[in-house]
């Protein structure tokens, strides 16, 4: 299980972002202080859509939740992954070209 | 599946892509940034699906960043405002206290902290010399470091190899200049013209450069600023500024740099990716930028439609003091770099660079042009140049240049006349090489006995030049031998020190 000491931070549209000493408009902007805690932000922009949804539509509501928890979506996606590689017989499991990057 | 779902599919599965590997680029570097990382924050802008249907993000903020380009493992320096469509991943600096905090002198900061890496050669700095302390040297090496680095660690190998030979040791200066490369290099020439003319004089030794990157057009427009006063001074120093080694020198300029946004993120990418000594961290880079033009990455265009390039502007001046049939009165080594491939970030590196062969940042034509007379390719990217290994395959042809501009007969017969230099204590660095042996084993910290391991290898190197000295024929062979394996074995153990850019992938279990 991943280990992140600090929550993100989540601001909203024009809203003062300490960490760029400015703001963002137009959207929802979440700042990670952790590089480790990128993970559980891919894993939420992995996992967060259902295809064929728009997907940024997706992803700006999965961070809209409070508290946001990438540890929590980290942790999907792991056990997402062993899930699958368990239960999957080996024919069907994904192919090079449909894994995401390491 | 109706078309419409598929294009949705397809759009969809795009944008997972684009955010993934925008997520991968700034993990990866972030990671790579040690102490500095706690300065660093990543963000993610999503747009507001309700309110901004145009999808389109206003950044507008103080604290430089890199923002990741979507779809592609490469950035452009952000400063001030900018307009972003879709969504937004950027590497912001400056969080908390510890940037605002930090030295205004960048230069220095950067300097002294690559001071404090262990085993680093400390090299003295012709901005902290003064008159007559160049006295009974034959020449100077004057060694100049690139764009968001400085003159400690990076030469490291080519200085301890330089170092080996005794001539070179007692004879020539072996100096560096640590300097603010985002200023204009013209900036840095008058500079440095100055600190050459009060260092080195005119009756001083003979000078000779070894540069990195865009240090070789600061020497080249080092040379002509020494060579364009007056007519008795002009040919004076045009005696004495010999030659200048290259390393990856953009010498017909660099396409990137007609944007040195981009330039600067690509650049600063692929150095944060690819570690080393010597080079800016994220932080320090980013830091530099906020309160600096660019002038010292525009420099590097080729063209500009608005106004005359720095690199026009240096071709007419060399060609106005080169000799007949010549392009410049300085002599000139090009070495220039291919880049083997890495996973992820060559793909990128090509697209941005057209796909021609280059060093990640630099193209080879423009690194070793056809018209040098000199120049040597190596199969290296823009950061290895001065890995040992890449040194060990250009040391001899480095060598021989630095020899043949700067005289080095001339030096070993000037330095046989004088003194020879004193031999060594043999028996007290037998016993000095005993303790550190008895000491090694009971080290517990891995890090010290690295470092006593590598004290430890250079004294027995030592020991055996001098014994060397002295042997007979049939005993130089075995010694020689032991030698070539010692030196080996301390490249092996610098290469062990050196940062692991890319990290290898785990073996997938079957």
């Amino acid at each position: 299980m991943p280990d992140f000491h600090l929550m993100p931070n989540v601001y909203k549209s024009g809203e003062v972002i300490p960490e760029f000493q400015g703001s963002v408009k137009g959207g929802l902007t979440v700042v990670v202080h952790q590089w480790e805690e990128i993970d559980g932000l891919r894993a939420l922009c992995m996992l967060a859509g259902n295809p064929p949804e728009n997907l940024l539509h997706a992803v700006y509501r999965a961070l809209q939740a409070t508290p946001l928890n990438l540890q929590v979506w980290e942790m999907w996606r792991r056990r997402r992954a062993v899930i699958l590689r368990e239960w999957m017989p080996p024919t069907e499991q994904p192919s090079k070209s449909q894994r995401t990057l390491p | 599946m109706d078309a419409a779902n598929r294009a949705a599919l397809e759009e969809s599965t795009d944008v997972t892509i684009e955010m993934d590997l925008g997520l991968f680029a700034a993990r990866e570097i972030w990671r790579h940034q040690g102490e500095e990382a706690k300065e660093l924050s990543v963000a993610l802008s999503v747009p507001d699906p309700e309110t901004n249907t145009q999808g389109l993000l206003e950044y507008e903020g103080e604290n430089p960043g890199l923002l990741f380009y979507k779809g592609s493992i490469n950035a452009v320096l952000m400063r001030g405002a900018l307009k972003v469509g879709g969504f937004g991943i950027a590497l912001w600096s400056g969080r908390g206290l510890a940037a605002s905090q930090r030295a205004g002198l960048i230069v220095e900061d950067m300097r002294s902290k690559a001071e404090n890496i262990p085993n680093v050669i400390k090299l003295e700095r012709i901005d902290k010399m003064g008159w007559g302390q160049l006295k009974g040297k034959h020449a100077v090496i004057l060694f100049l470091h690139g764009l968001l680095s400085t003159d400690v660690g990076i030469f490291d190998s080519l200085i301890q190899i330089l170092k080996m030979d005794p001539i070179i040791r007692d004879r020539f200066a072996l100096i560096g200049w640590p300097h603010n490369s985002l200023a204009s290099i013209d900036t840095n020439a008058t500079t440095l013209q100055r600190f050459i003319q009060k260092v080195v004089g005119l009756d001083g030794p003979n000078v000779a450069f070894v540069c990195h990157s865009r240090g070789g057009l600061l020497a080249r427009s080092v040379a002509v600023k020494l060579c364009q006063g007056e007519q008795k001074w002009k040919e004076k120093w045009k005696e004495k500024i010999r030659g200048c080694v290259t390393f990856g020198t953009p010498h017909e300029g660099a396409e990137l740099a007609e944007m040195p946004e981009h330039f600067f993120g690509t650049l600063l990418l692929v150095q944060a990716w690819r570690g080393g000594n010597g080079f800016a961290s994220v932080s320090d880079a980013l830091y530099c930028s906020k309160n600096s033009k660019l002038d010292g990455i525009e420099d590097l265009a080729r063209t500009d439609a608005k106004r005359k390039t720095f690199l026009e502007k240096l071709l007419d001046d060399e060609g106005k003091l080169a000799p007949e049939g010549e392009e410049r009165a300085l002599n000139i080594l090009a070495v220039g770099g291919k880049a083997p491939r890495v996973p992820w970030l060559s793909f990128w590196i090509n697209k941005a660079l057209g796909g021609a062969e280059h060093d990640s940042v630099v193209r080879m034509e423009s690194s070793m042009p056809a018209l040098f007379r000199q120049t040597q390719a190596t199969d290296c990217d823009h950061f290895s140049y001065f890995d040992p290994k890449q040194i060990e395959r250009l040391q001899d042809q480095v060598i021989k240049f630095l020899k043949d501009v700067l005289e080095w007969d001339k030096a070993k017969l000037e330095g046989d006349k004088t003194k020879s230099p004193p031999p060594l204590d043999l028996e007290e660095l037998t016993k000095k090489i005993q303790e550190l042996e008895d000491k090694i084993p009971e080290t517990k910290s891995r890090d010290a006995r690295a470092e006593m391991q590598h004290e430890l290898l250079t004294m027995k190197i030592q020991r055996l030049r001098e014994e060397l000295r002295t042997t007979s024929s049939d005993a130089k062979v075995n010694k020689e031998r032991e030698l070539a394996s010692l030196q080996r074995e301390l490249h092996e153990l610098h290469e062990k020190k050196q940062v692991h850019a890319f990290p290898r992938r785990p073996a997938r279990s079957k």
